[in-house]
């Protein structure tokens, strides 16, 4: 609880430390374990292309930020993610801006934690942003940065890092900076690409965000991209049918929903949502047939249909 | 003066009141018209595998032998599962997940009983009744 109350009175401070403060990690008495996710190949790695950004100030955050979305092909105007990320009166955790700006920009932001997925992540090609605790538990100092490499032989770890491009660090002091802010990290990619750690229900959770941003176009991108993944993801269905439904994608959004009606033949939801684009694009009988399918499927959403069946019905009356 | 004025509006007040609150109460249950969003679709689903991923955990032989020996019947557990809240089941198989993939009999063990100790605290509050000596508070 403590320690809880400690972490985000540190990230309200975003306090982006240099290297004063590996002398009090180097006092600090916990046991290193190698990591076994890292004892298979591949022995090194390292994206040497990955580009830089030195950090302004305490701007760790949007400079971090900023080499994925560039290594990514997005053109970046540093100072305009500066003003999307970084907040003076920061209140409670910084991550959440960072993911939000990301999908502004129309990205997808995956999370990951933990060697495993970080390493997947890098074999794929992805630089990943991490955070670090440079200090600390109680005496926090809170640091985002890129990995861009490992070697196992010579136990280091390859970063941007600051002002500093491909500095190396020991595997042991890493791993106890990023176990300290509980290996959070993040991957920022196009919507048609889909991360190498992805799971179909955290990449769908992540999608979600970019459909909630309002970045119906992206979004859509980024569903169907799941559907290439998982065929029978009938949640990536269900959301290409209503991001493309918001971006005005008629054709993808009656294609989609029928999609995930065949996959789910006794559910109504495809089915709701799938009436109500036919009836916004004029084709109230099809609609109302629809509809009535959905009523007939019964489940617990059996009000929501009725009450779609008596919109549709209301909105297409003819008006005397 | 005053009496007379409330006498004049005091019906046709109560009765815009009464009508008001009905409106108030008819907008609450009613469910919403429109396109049902992704995000309750999924959180549906991510209910549905994570009671599922309990489920099949407690089906285990091993699981079962190890209750077994600790003195419960496995299928009495298991329907206790089934009444268990969508968050305490979440909670449940977010620790499941941290279980290695082949893991060792110590380790479900230790799972398992993280479980039990769930269900003793829900059985003291009186949403379940796993444990026959516990008296809940309520």
């Amino acid at each position: 609880m403590l320690e809880r109350s400690l972490k985000s009175a540190g990230r309200r401070w975003l306090a982006c430390a240099f290297f004063g403060s590996f002398i009090l990690i180097a006092s600090g008495c916990s046991s290193y374990q190698y990591p076994h996710a890292l004892r298979p190949e591949p022995q090194r790695l390292h994206l040497s292309e990955a580009p830089f950004f030195a950090q302004q100030e305490y701007q760790c955050g949007p400079a971090a930020l900023a080499m994925l979305l560039a290594w990514n092909g997005h053109d970046v105007f540093l100072p305009q993610l500066e003003g999307q990320v970084y907040s003076p009166e920061l209140q409670g955790s910084l991550q959440p801006s960072i993911v939000a700006a990301a999908r502004r920009q129309g990205y997808l932001a995956y999370p990951l934690s933990g060697w495993s997925e970080l390493v997947a992540e890098l074999k794929g090609g992805q630089p990943v942003m991490i955070l670090q605790n440079l200090g600390l538990s109680w005496y926090p100092r809170w640091h985002y940065a890129v990995v861009i490499g490992y070697d196992q032989g010579e136990k280091r770890v390859r970063l941007h890092s600051g002002v500093y491009p491909g500095m190396e660090m020991s595997m042991g002091v890493f791993e106890r900076t990023w176990r300290r802010a509980d290996y959070w990290g993040l991957v920022v990619v196009p919507p048609s690409v889909l991360p190498s750690s992805a799971t179909e229900i955290a990449y769908l959770t992540a999608v979600v965000g970019l459909e909630r941003a309002r970045q119906f176009s992206a979004a859509t991108t980024a569903y169907l991209t799941a559907t290439k993944a998982w065929p029978d993801s009938f949640v990536a269905w269900i959301g290409a049918g209503n991001s493309s439904y918001q971006a005005g994608d008629t054709a993808t959004a009656i294609r989609s929903f029928r999609q995930a009606a065949a996959l789910r033949p006794d559910d109504g939801i495809p089915l709701n949502n799938l009436a109500l684009v036919l009836a916004q694009a004029g084709r109230r009988t099809e609609a109302l047939a629809v509809i009535d399918q959905a009523i007939a499927q019964g489940g617990d959403r059996q009000e929501v249909f009725r009450q779609t069946r008596q919109k549709i019905v209301a909105d297409s009356a003819p008006i005397n | 003066m005053r009496k007379q004025i409330i006498r004049y509006i005091g019906k046709p007040l109560c009765l815009f009141l009464v009508l008001c609150f009905l409106t108030v109460d008819v907008g609450i249950r009613s469910a919403q018209a429109g396109m049902i969003s992704t995000e309750s679709v999924l959180a549906a689903q991510t209910n549905h595998a994570a009671r599922s991923q309990v489920v099949d955990f407690f089906a285990r032989e091993d699981v079962q032998q190890v209750m077994m020996s600790q003195g419960v019947a496995a299928d009495e557990v298991a329907a206790r599962v089934a009444s268990l809240s969508d968050a305490e089941i979440m909670q449940i198989a977010a620790e499941l997940d941290q279980l290695p993939a082949g893991a060792s009999l110590g380790t479900v063990v230790g799972a398992v009983l993280f479980i039990f100790v769930v269900l003793l605290i829900t059985d003291i509050l009186g949403y379940t009744k796993v444990f026959t000596f516990v008296q809940p508070i309520r």
